[in-house]
């Protein structure tokens, strides 16, 4: 560095000291190319989703409601670019006096999936790689043991007379495992008992997928995909606004829906009623009934989640000629 | 510190003196070069899985009643008017035969438990009126109570909102909340709905490298069926189930073993509902 | 501050001197680096989905190999010990291996948490909004930054005393060796707990994790240690007596016995009990319903601790050639014990009973076998420039002189 060092260093070795650093540079050359070129992927990178901007958003919490604007604002520009439609694009916060619950009859769901479909074509989520925020299992009858289920069941017809089906999604708990773990808070509970996920806030490692009983939550492995002409323009920030690669993603309740009063897509795609939706809150809603009148239990109730979701059944009388046309589990409210 | 002018110390200049060779430079810089050209123009090793978006029919997933509800009272466009039944059936009296053919309403299939008969609910003086057992009337817009009037306790369950779908708002104090009436999804003359029967199940799960692996499932659950079972309970739902079966197999005509045995739990249901 | 600028200007030279072996290693070392980076750039481009992870097991190699080298860095704290509590001589002059090791196992194992990252641009979140103390997550990001400080200070502190030819002052360093003997324990049990706490996954959620996790990574680390020294010795020319290595090995020993043990009752509790919990080690140990994905790797890591074991209780364990047998046994029969025997099979079947099965893909394997090849860079460097330092080759005196480094 110094110009004594470099006497020093150099003194009557010139030719020598020259030539090693000419070793030198051509060395660091070839170790910067390789380098740069194992780096050369990064050149395929959406270049737009690192900007200043998104870098320095804040935290939903933290957002007032100019810095939100600005980032709706932002988010109806991006989707407007990429699915050319202008989304109607807001932020919906929870109703004060409303917690909801779902409550979803086991003996009538007859596994014909269109829950799932009317759940994907709401909430935008990616057709390639597929992410289906339900789960239809068809399980055989007398047994709630998930191992059981199938889960990719491809019939000519349902139901199947020896089995039932058992849709799952994500369950809202009340002692959400999901949220505990999450080290970024971008998951949290809203007052209203809905689990949200800040996308613009997960750093993407996924613990909250590992941490999750119902397997309620989903990845987007990959940019997700969805058709320009079956994007769902009712977005709701906290909800099924586009979500990028590399976050997590699950069920929500639709908020864009049902924070306006509205039913979730899955409740009134269904064919047969077997899905019920309402605020617990209010003892003459629907669920609220189903809840103190029906034989009502949740799902892995040993694990003390106490979810939101419940699956519940007719006392008195089956839904068909079958015997046993109810899961086993109703202690002998039938037949 | 600028990496250019270095400036050697003790053990940089030892090396220096012992090793003259441009061997090792050379070999680094061969290697480092290859590797860069690889990185560039080598094969794309990625095993991305890919799949074609799916796309679902939206009349799939359409959100109407099944079927369409009468108007009160009921009425069909004739030569461009509309007729009520009155219109009618205030010149054809009533068939007194039930077990005759039906001259009109072929298309109609009954199969509604010990409602073997038109007047069971049809008023048979006023076709524009639906009727209760004690010979009252109810109005098409109110069959909820004709329906009640035998299935007591799935009535309650439709009133609480446990039994039916529910469209539209849940809050109603932002939209109607829509709940469907009976007939909105069961045939009051067969009122099994056949979704229950036959639906052909939308496509399943075909999430990141879902692959084979559940199918493989699918078989050890089909040779599970001849394995022995463990359980007690599960061996007696077993047995049921392959009884059932074969019953239904056997007997075609027993779809008509199986109203009778409805129409005696209807017929308790009516006591409780009465 | 420029004398300690010129020391590590000096650090950095000495890292590019060494003989042809020195360079043929480097060099494929930064071979395997580059390929390792290579894949992880597409890896940034393409996401995740160029791994074989799904969401049904949405951890696999990445937290397997985090999971597998906190254990080598904790058992940092084997060589540690016998020096600092039980005042065994033997091991004193190594110590600095063994925290150094420690130290670039730490940044293994935040390079593998890194790639794992979904959106690594968002790592900064973790400042802005920590969820402290709820996610254990955030305790094993304190836990694994703070044992990296604690080393860099400890071995910082000591190489550049020896090459000022300063005795160190037991004030800078001692209270930090006790405080980091603590940490290193409370690393792995951190990092235990982060799966042991999620009460879906019953494959983790037992109290014997944390435990096992400990005996495994006591006996891993030092096998890998005695390995190293024995490299250090050979090549380096740094003194490491016999007797050192066979200290060592009776750590390893006992480890191993322990984590055999940990593993009877684990099995025990889980198959004479028979209830649903066990499908997943069912899984692992005996496949389910025609997948068998984990079976091959589970018996080969139990044959290769038994092996291990075997070895070492028996009188030829005094030969080198066997102990390192056992040693490599060891180490590669725990490190597939943690990774497809603890991380994976956990996901497998999923909460809701599905089997999808998970195998790592090139991709996946270049980043973590370019992770494991800079980890090696990192430490041959570390070794390359404490050996001279601290074997007063190279010192703060020389600096302007003309001195030849011995190879």
């Amino acid at each position: 560095m110094t110009s004594e060092d470099q006497l020093v260093a150099t003194g009557g070795r010139d030719n020598l000291t020259r030539r090693s650093f000419l070793r030198g540079s051509l060395g660091a050359a070839g170790g910067a190319a390789a380098l740069a070129a194992a780096m050369s992927p990064l050149r395929h990178m959406d270049t737009e989703d690192f900007t200043v901007e998104k870098f320095l958003q804040k935290h939903y919490k933290e957002m007032s409601p100019s810095d939100m604007e600005a980032v709706l604002e932002r988010i109806r520009g991006e989707v407007e670019k990429r699915y050319a439609i202008r989304p109607e694009l807001r932020d919906i916060k929870a109703n004060d006096g409303v917690e909801f619950a779902y409550a979803l009859h086991l003996g009538r769901c007859i596994g014909c999936r269109r829950c799932v479909h009317a759940c994907v074509a709401e909430n935008n989520t990616s057709r390639s790689p597929e992410i289906q925020y339900i789960r239809v299992l068809e399980m055989p009858k007398g047994s709630i043991d998930l191992e059981q289920g199938r889960h990719d069941y491809d019939r000519p017809k349902v139901p199947d007379p020896d089995h039932y089906y058992m849709p799952i999604q994500c369950h809202q708990c009340a002692n959400p495992p999901c949220v505990k773990v999450c080290p970024v808070e971008a998951t949290w509970q809203e007052q209203d008992g809905l689990v949200v996920i800040d996308y613009d806030w997960c750093i993407g490692c996924r613990y909250c997928e590992a941490a999750c009983p119902y397997w309620a939550r989903r990845f987007n492995f990959a940019e997700p995909q969805v058709p320009r002409e079956n994007i769902n323009p009712n977005m709701a920030y906290l909800s099924n606004r586009p979500r990028k690669q590399g976050v997590m993603e699950k069920c929500h309740f639709c908020i864009q829906r049902t924070r306006e009063g509205r039913m979730p897509a899955c409740l009134e795609v269904c064919p047969v009623g077997a899905r019920k939706f309402g605020n617990i809150l209010d003892p003459e809603s629907e669920v609220s009934q189903i809840l103190n009148n029906k034989h009502v239990f949740v799902l892995k109730e040993e694990v003390g989640t106490l979810p939101r979701f419940f699956y519940y059944f007719d006392e008195d009388y089956p839904r068909s000629e079958s015997l046993v046309s109810l899961p086993v589990i109703s202690g002998g409210g039938h037949a | 510190m600028s990496p250019a002018h270095s400036n050697p110390d003790a053990s940089t200049r030892g090396q220096g003196s012992t090793k003259s060779g441009w061997g090792a430079y050379v070999v680094i810089m061969v290697v480092f070069f290859g590797m860069a050209c690889w990185f560039t123009f080598g094969p794309d090793m990625l095993d991305i899985p890919t799949s074609q978006p799916v796309s679902v029919d939206p009349a799939l997933l359409s959100t109407a009643p099944r079927r369409v509800i009468l108007t009160d009272p009921p009425t069909i466009n004739i030569d461009g008017y509309d007729r009520t039944c009155m219109d009618c059936h205030k010149m054809f009296p009533l068939r007194e035969d039930p077990s005759q053919p039906l001259l009109q309403h072929r298309d109609i299939v009954l199969h509604h438990g010990i409602n073997k008969e038109c007047r069971s609910c049809h008023d048979s003086k006023d076709r524009d009126l639906l009727v209760l057992r004690d010979g009252k009337n109810v109005r098409y817009n109110e069959v909820e109570t004709l329906c009640a009037a035998c299935h007591g306790s799935v009535y309650l369950d439709w009133k609480q909102g446990a039994h039916g779908r529910t469209n539209g708002y849940w809050d109603s104090s932002r939209g109607e909340v829509r709940r469907l009436r009976c007939t909105e999804c069961h045939d009051p003359h067969n009122p099994r709905v056949p979704a229950m029967d036959s639906v052909a199940p939308l496509p399943g799960p075909n999430t990141l490298r879902m692959g084979k692996s559940d199918s493989d499932h699918r078989i050890d659950e089909a040779e599970h069926d001849d394995a022995p079972i463990r359980d007690p309970l599960r061996r007696a739902i077993r047995k049921h189930a392959v009884d059932k079966r074969s019953r239904t197999d056997a007997d075609e005509q027993y779809d008509g073993h199986t109203q009778s045995e409805t129409g005696v739990r209807q017929g308790t249901e009516k006591e409780h509902g009465a | 501050m420029k004398m300690y600028l010129r020391f590590l200007w000096r650090c950095f030279r000495l890292s590019f001197v060494g003989d042809w072996r020195y360079y043929a290693w480097m060099l494929l070392l930064s071979v395997i680096v580059l390929l390792g980076l290579n894949a992880y750039a597409k890896q940034l481009v393409y996401g995740l989905v160029t791994t074989g992870m799904t969401d049904q097991v949405s951890w696999g190699l990445y937290i397997a190999n985090f999971t597998y080298l906190v254990g080598m860095a904790a058992a940092a704290v084997m060589v540690v010990i016998p020096v600092y509590i039980y005042g065994r001589r033997e091991l004193h002059d190594l110590v600095i291996f063994g925290e150094l090791f420690a130290v670039v196992a730490i940044i293994m194992c935040l390079l593998f948490v890194q790639v794992d990252l979904g959106r690594p641009d968002r790592f900064m979140h973790m400042l802005w909004r920590f969820n402290f103390p709820v996610s254990m997550l955030t305790w094993d990001v304190i836990a694994l930054g703070g044992y990296l400080l604690l080393n860099l200070h400890i071995c910082g502190y000591l190489i550049y005393c020896a090459y000022r030819g300063v005795h160190p002052s037991r004030r800078f360093y001692i209270p930090f060796v006790f405080i980091a003997i603590a940490w290193a324990i409370s690393i792995h049990t951190v990092t235990a707990f982060l799966f042991v706490g999620l009460g879906g996954r019953p494959f983790w959620n037992a109290a014997i994790i944390a435990p096992r996790f400990l005996a495994s990574a006591f006996a891993a680390g030092p096998a890998f240690i005695i390995l190293t020294l024995q490299v250090i010795r050979r090549y380096a020319g740094y003194h490491v007596g016999d007797d050192a290595l066979k200290l060592l090995r009776n750590i390893v020993t006992i480890a191993l016995t322990v984590n055999m043990f940990l593993l009877i009752c684990e099995l025990f509790t889980e198959f004479y009990a028979d209830s649903a919990h066990i499908v997943s080690i069912k899984y692992l140990f005996f496949g389910l319903h025609g997948h068998y994905g984990l079976v091959p790797w589970i018996w080969t890591a139990t044959v290769l601790n038994s092996i291990a074991l075997f070895i070492l209780y028996l009188p030829f364990r005094r030969s080198l050639r066997f102990m390192n047998i056992a040693c490599v046994c060891m180490i590669v029969g725990i490190w597939i014990e943690k990774g497809m025997g603890l991380v994976v099979p956990a996901f497998i079947p999923s909460p809701l009973g599905e089997l999808v099965e998970y195998q790592p893909t090139l991709n996946e394997t270049l980043v973590c076998l370019g992770i494991w090849a800079f980890g090696l860079l990192l430490y041959t460097i570390f070794v390359r420039i404490s050996v001279p330092v601290l074997t007063g080759r190279v010192t703060a005196d020389d600096a302007s002189e003309s001195h030849s480094v011995p190879r």
